[in-house]
């Protein structure tokens, strides 16, 4: 399967600390990657190096190589714009743009990126709220604002605002951290359906929804890449004692 | 314990009562339309309605000129001026807000009036202009901060720029906010004496020249030994609480109206 991503010696610097260790990364086209380890192993630092969102945070240091395609996205010719419409972000928890109502938070970026002409801004809308499964919810009141929404809906909100600008990889860390399980049932549905087009990276703390959702898994313990694979082998024959040890529960 | 707290309010509470009461007792016989455009007892010196009209003329050039300079600091500072210019900003705008505000009047007597040769509203309205600006400035970083770290987050994984960012995702969510704290420092600015009286405190006078304004003209005829004229500056201290107390009002409103009625909490934790 081809490629989508992939890190080489991937280092994430917090001041002195080291969050991520050289890490080498393999993420899969149209597939979704799990990357799961116990909490305050460097899941987010290393998520977050991917489409850039270190940049300009005082302290914080990104060392190493980052592909997307063939082309490396801290070379000087790679637009930090281009590249993060190209990689998107869903965050823990659903942030919607306050000021903004459901229909302005999915059309604003587009539209300052002047991706969609104005007659077409509605058809853009309603696939993707189509896509997030969202539409018949909220056809009827495209003009409330976000926050009338329950935060299930605003967390598929926010992933129809990011699939909007046309990413080829949607980054996700831990989507369904902060919502209820029927929430979480219905973002994980979504994950399923979403990866036939696109390639999801999804960072969580839960094992069995990474089990559930990806077709990969990376674990990271400390910073380090200790193991990834196909999900189904990694969860039944894992290669590394530490990896055993984590997915059986008895760290983490 | 309780008691006490409650009785430092009532004493807090006391002068103001007092003042309130007095002020419709004594003042409260003074106003009518008739006062507004009379009340000139002595050549030279102004109507009480021609003291509202200064007061309105030098507040509004500080509005004009501090509301943006101050809303533009607050604006650099929280989120331009990550390098030494910011936090230099920042110090001073909190060094001016607690700045005697005579000084700010000595300020433009200084710089205006020793150009321009003599009191003048403009320069009132400068004094006035470098109280309001750092109060402005400081009420607009609050409101800046106060807006959630991971909406600005969202906004710059979508590819948009920071100005974008700044002006059109995060400054719409304080603006409620900004707009308060511009009402409460504009109120505060109504009722400024010291620096009026080094900069525009003159009897009569124009629209560039001197003029009466609320607070001096209150001063000019607490001062007089005269009855009647006492009576008359409380029925101008009523004027001015009335207008301070609209705008403390109207900024209370603002900032304790809720978001929307069908707004969703999400669970904390996690
Ligand atoms: N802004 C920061 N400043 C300093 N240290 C940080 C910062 N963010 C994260 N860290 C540290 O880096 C490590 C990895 O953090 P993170 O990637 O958020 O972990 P995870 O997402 O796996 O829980 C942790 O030890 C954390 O304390
Ligand atoms: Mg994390």
């Amino acid at each position: 399967m081809a490629e989508t991503m992939r890190t080489r010696a991937l280092r994430v610097f917090f001041g002195d600390t080291e969050a991520v260790k050289a890490v080498d990364l393999e993420i899969h086209s149209a597939a979704v990657t799990a990357i799961i380890g116990p909490s305050g192993c460097g899941k987010s630092a290393l998520l977050r190096a991917l489409n850039r969102m270190h940049d300009g945070v005082r302290g914080v240091r990104v060392v190493g190589r980052i592909y997307l395609g063939d082309r490396e996205i801290h070379d000087g010719g790679m637009d930090p714009v281009l590249l993060r419409t190209q990689v998107g972000m869903v965050f823990q928890r659903p942030n919607p743009f306050p000021a903004m109502s459901i229909r302005q938070n999915v059309t604003f970026a587009p539209r300052r990126h002047g991706m969609v002409r104005k007659g077409e801004e509605s058809n853009l809308l309603e696939q993707v709220l189509r896509k997030t499964a969202l539409w018949d919810e909220v056809k009827d009141r495209l003009h409330h604002p976000a926050a009338s929404l329950s935060s299930g809906q605003q967390q598929r909100l926010c992933m129809a605002r990011a699939l909007a600008v046309g990413p080829q990889v949607l980054l996700m860390d831990e989507p369904t951290a902060a919502l209820d399980p029927t929430a979480t049932q219905r973002i994980e549905a979504l994950i399923y359906e979403l990866k036939r087009d696109i390639t999801i990276v999804i960072v969580t703390h839960n094992m069995q929804q990474a089990a559930r959702v990806s077709d990969r898994t990376a674990f990271l313990d400390d910073g380090r890449l200790v193991e990834s694979g196909e999900t189904e082998r990694l969860f039944t024959n894992p290669a590394e004692e530490r990896t055993e040890a984590y997915i059986t529960g008895r760290f983490g | 314990m309780i008691t006490l707290c409650t009785g430092a309010f009532v004493m807090a509470l006391l002068p103001l009562g007092w003042l309130l009461l007095e002020g419709v007792r004594v003042g409260g016989r003074h106003l009518s339309w008739d006062f507004l455009a009379a009340g000139a007892v002595l050549p030279g010196l102004g109507s009480w309605g021609s003291a509202v009209a200064g007061s309105a003329a030098v507040v509004g050039i500080a509005v004009a000129l501090g509301v943006p300079l101050g809303v533009g600091t607050g604006v650099y500072v929280t989120e331009f001026g990550r390098g030494l210019l910011g936090r230099m900003a920042r110090v001073v705008c909190e060094a001016l807000a607690g700045l005697p505000s005579i000084l700010a009047g000595i300020a433009a007597y200084g710089l205006i009036m020793t150009t321009l040769g003599r009191f003048s509203v403009p320069a009132a309205g400068a004094a006035l202009t470098v109280i309001l600006v750092p109060l402005v400035a400081l009420r607009t970083m609050e409101a800046l901060e106060a807006v959630p770290r991971d909406v600005r987050e969202a906004a710059l994984a979508l590819g948009l720029g920071e100005t974008t960012t700044v002006l059109q995702v995060v400054m719409p969510v304080a603006l409620p906010q900004v707009v308060a704290g511009i009402l409460l420092a504009t109120g505060r600015i109504v009722g400024e004496t010291a620096p009026l009286l080094v900069t525009v405190f003159v009897v009569g006078g124009g629209a560039v020249g001197p003029a009466a304004t609320l607070p001096t003209h209150i001063y000019a005829h607490a001062v007089s030994p005269l009855p009647s004229w006492e009576g008359e500056a409380w029925a101008g201290a009523l004027l001015l609480m009335a207008a301070v107390s609209t705008l403390h009002a109207v900024s209370a409103l603002i900032r304790t109206r809720r978001p929307s009625p069908r707004s969703h909490r999400l669970p904390t934790g996690v």
